[in-house]
């Protein structure tokens, strides 16, 4: 038994531990800048080009959540489109003779263990690029590092601005990031609630405030003049019932909401379901996935309004997604087709394109040159082609409205999917790209 | 005041998931002297398990008593495994040894059920439009996690006050070396007191997973405030636990509503230290008592 003081003691080291953690959540950035700053290898660009290169082979690595870690769900799908890609096209005798040598590295989610995985694909496996991280704390812990060591970051996987803010040279985004993409919502709710009253929802963190941020630049495109209000939930808590009432308290007409997967199911069921209100709701593009569906209920969800950046799983009648499907169930056949494997494909594909591009001579100069100078780029679930420049390092400049949308034919077997409505909405920064010339045999490589 | 009464059911709400969770804390510490940090580990554990069981009979109380007596067996084979070894080592082995569980359940869990959050039925009594008191809205669940959280109290109250076996586990997690010589199984007894915790914190997930959703980390965040909540309320009573639960409830309710919601829960756990400062012992906590 303890002691009386050593109760109190206990007691009080469990709730500063508690606050610790709670606090931590939010603030790993200082620790992910220390992991990623203090590195004394020598670095630089033009360093080690050719490191990952052999004539028969390119050696890529990924950053993604692989254990220990609900995350894990997100990185698992990811890597095994990423490798069916890559099995499909090193099938084909691979990109000027180079079969693609792929490495999964396990981040857990977590800033110290993506420092040292990423140190152990650098340094150990000697790779020759990196592709499709995922996590934005994750990442911070070792973007700085690729950029010191010159190694191309390709199509990082969270929306945050930070990574093309300012531009590196080796260092590719991959998601519209959550400012535009939050102006892109907040312009449709503009456009379709002038007047009345906006209540935000955001998680109390650089995903949730950019994505705030964008809601309001919207709403000013637009022209639209809205009261508002905002309520921001810590992405340690998933029941979000208190701030969905608070909202409704406060009498607002509509909701825009940037949440996790699991807050924004549990905001759709406390809505309609604790609080019986119909309220509209607009959300992040991160939750239009068929998951966020599944949790919130499909009677819950229906009728809410998001984004997508490219062609769907579930649209098969579309040549790319055809392609995909054979492709995965040939090469990773324990798979299953949906957004995330369709993800992990679609982002090989577009490294494959820029291995193409680089031609036969390939070092991490080449790549990232032939990386910028993307012009009429398209892969399989493209909606656009996308062109790229020195300046615009973010591939995806597209978005199209999505609406929950419940199938109820079979009465006992509803479908959901996130069905497509309006036109796309492009904002391409590179306007007038010049294509460039195709390097000898460039036609004769798979894709 | 429509707000302000609105609010404070939802801060009881909110209180009643951290309370249940604070319960079966409370119960482990207080037949066992033990801080079980894989509280929420094997709750969740347990409610992967009645998913399991519901999956192959979509009956909801069925899977639900079945994985209480799981829920008992994993009590105790836990304590024969992990606790036993090292119960007679420094008090801080045996917490250690739950902090090394936590990361044990979890993985299993993750390599069993994958980590991709899981819908999870509501029984149909928690079904339905939500229940109004006076002004307020409250949902049917938090109603009945709730009304589970009192009805365990007084089983645990009832348990411990008035039955002989109950009489004995106080005793052996007041003086094992006492509790033996007057013939008490003090293994057993220690064991029964994690098969007690185990079923409640299956009870808990199983009530919280429609509303958590079912994943690996579903208790991490819930875990915090029920540790906090089980401070509060003196880690020793089952009373103080549900107060404890359903002070941090309001107060995180209240602090979101009048103060600002990015701060909800700096606010709530300032105010429990503060308590802590004047009462160290929490709320409900007994003064022991040591000769010197």
């Amino acid at each position: 038994m303890f002691r009386p003081k050593a109760l109190a003691l206990l007691s009080l080291a469990l709730i500063l531990l508690a606050a610790l953690a709670v606090a931590g959540c939010g603030g790993t950035d200082q620790e992910a800048e220390v992991g990623g700053a203090k590195t004394a290898i020598p670095a630089g660009p033009g360093v080690g080009e050719t490191i990952g290169v052999t004539d028969t082979s390119v050696k890529i690595g990924t950053l993604l959540p692989m254990s220990n870690t609900t995350a894990a769900a997100w990185g698992v799908p990811l890597s095994k489109g990423m490798k069916a890609y890559y099995d499909y096209i090193n099938d084909k005798g691979g990109i000027y003779g180079r079969k693609i040598d792929f490495i999964v590295g396990d981040t857990q989610y977590t800033p110290a263990v993506a420092s040292e995985t990423a140190r152990k694909l650098v340094e150990q496996e000697g790779i020759f690029a990196i592709q499709g991280s995922l996590g934005t704390e994750a990442h911070m812990a070792v973007y700085k590092y690729l950029e010191e060591k010159g190694i191309p970051d390709m199509y990082i996987l969270t929306g945050n601005t930070i990574w093309t803010e300012p531009i590196s040279h080796n260092r590719f985004a991959w998601l519209v990031d959550y400012i535009d993409e939050g102006r892109i919502l907040g312009q449709y709710i503009g456009k379709n609630f002038d007047g009345k009253k906006l209540g935000i929802l955001a998680q109390n963190d650089d995903f949730g405030k950019e994505g705030e941020k964008g809601l309001k630049l919207g709403l000013e495109d637009a022209g639209a003049k809205m009261e508002m209000t905002t309520q921001y939930y810590d992405a340690t808590q998933t029941d979000v019932t208190a701030q969905i009432q608070r909202l409704r308290t406060d009498n607002v007409d509509v909701i825009g909401y940037y949440g996790m997967p699991a807050q924004a199911a549990s905001g759709f069921k406390a809505a309609r379901e604790t609080l019986n209100w119909d309220v509209p709701i607009v959300i992040t593009g991160v939750d239009a996935v068929e998951i966020v569906g599944r949790l919130a209920g499909y009677d819950n969800i229906e009728g809410a309004v998001s984004v997508v950046y490219g062609h769907q799983a579930f649209e098969s009648d579309w040549p790319g997604i055809q392609e995909y499907t054979e492709i995965l169930a040939k090469y990773a056949p324990d798979a299953a087709m949906d957004n995330l494997t369709l993800t992990g494909m679609s982002l090989s594909e577009a490294v494959v394109s820029v291995l193409r591009q680089a031609g036969r001579d390939l070092t991490r100069s080449s790549f990232l040159d032939a990386a910028e100078s993307g012009c009429n780029v398209v892969s399989r679930a493209s909606l656009v082609p996308s062109n790229m420049s020195a300046t615009d390092h973010r591939p995806t400049e597209v978005e199209q409205y999505v609406r929950a949308t419940v199938d109820r034919t079979d009465p006992n077997n509803p479908k959901f999917t996130w069905k497509p409505f309006g036109d796309l909405i492009t904002f391409e920064s590179t306007k007038d790209c010049k294509e460039p010339t195709p390097p000898a045999d460039f036609d004769a490589q798979p894709q | 005041m429509d707000q302000f009464i609105q609010q404070f059911a939802t801060g009881l709400s909110t209180g009643s998931l951290y309370a249940i969770i604070a319960l079966a804390l409370v119960l482990i510490y207080r037949s066992t002297g033990i801080v079980n940090f894989a509280q929420g580990e094997m709750a969740m554990f347990m409610t992967f398990t009645a998913w399991s069981v519901w999956n192959w009979d979509s009956n909801f109380w069925l899977a639900f008593f079945i994985t209480l007596i799981i829920a008992a067996a994993f009590g105790a084979l836990i304590e024969l495994v992990a606790l036993r070894p090292v119960e007679s080592g420094p008090v801080l082995n045996p917490i250690i040894v739950t902090i090394g569980l936590v990361l044990i359940l979890d993985s299993l869990a993750l390599r069993i059920w994958q980590g991709q959050p899981k819908p999870f039925p509501s029984p149909a009594m928690f079904k339905g439009a939500p229940l109004s008191i006076g002004p307020a809205d409250i949902s049917r669940t938090n109603v009945g996690v709730f009304c589970m959280s009192l009805l365990i109290m007084a089983l645990i109250y009832l348990f411990f006050n008035k039955t002989k076996v109950g009489l004995a586990m106080r005793a052996t997690a007041q003086d094992r070396v006492a509790g033996s010589l007057v013939g008490i199984r003090v293994g057993r007894m220690l064991a029964l007191g994690w098969v007690l915790s185990s079923m409640v914190g299956a009870v808990a997930g199983m009530l919280l997973a429609p509303t958590l959703f079912l994943s690996p980390t579903m208790m991490a965040g819930a875990l915090l405030f029920a540790f906090a909540a089980a401070v509060l309320g003196g880690l020793d009573s089952p009373v103080g636990a549900i107060v404890g639960g359903l002070t941090m409830g309001v107060v995180q309710n209240m602090a979101g509503t009048y103060i600002g919601s990015n701060i909800d829960i700096t606010v709530a756990f300032v105010v429990i230290i503060a308590i802590l400062l004047v009462r160290p012992r929490g709320l409900f906590g007994r003064k022991a008592i040591q000769r010197v």
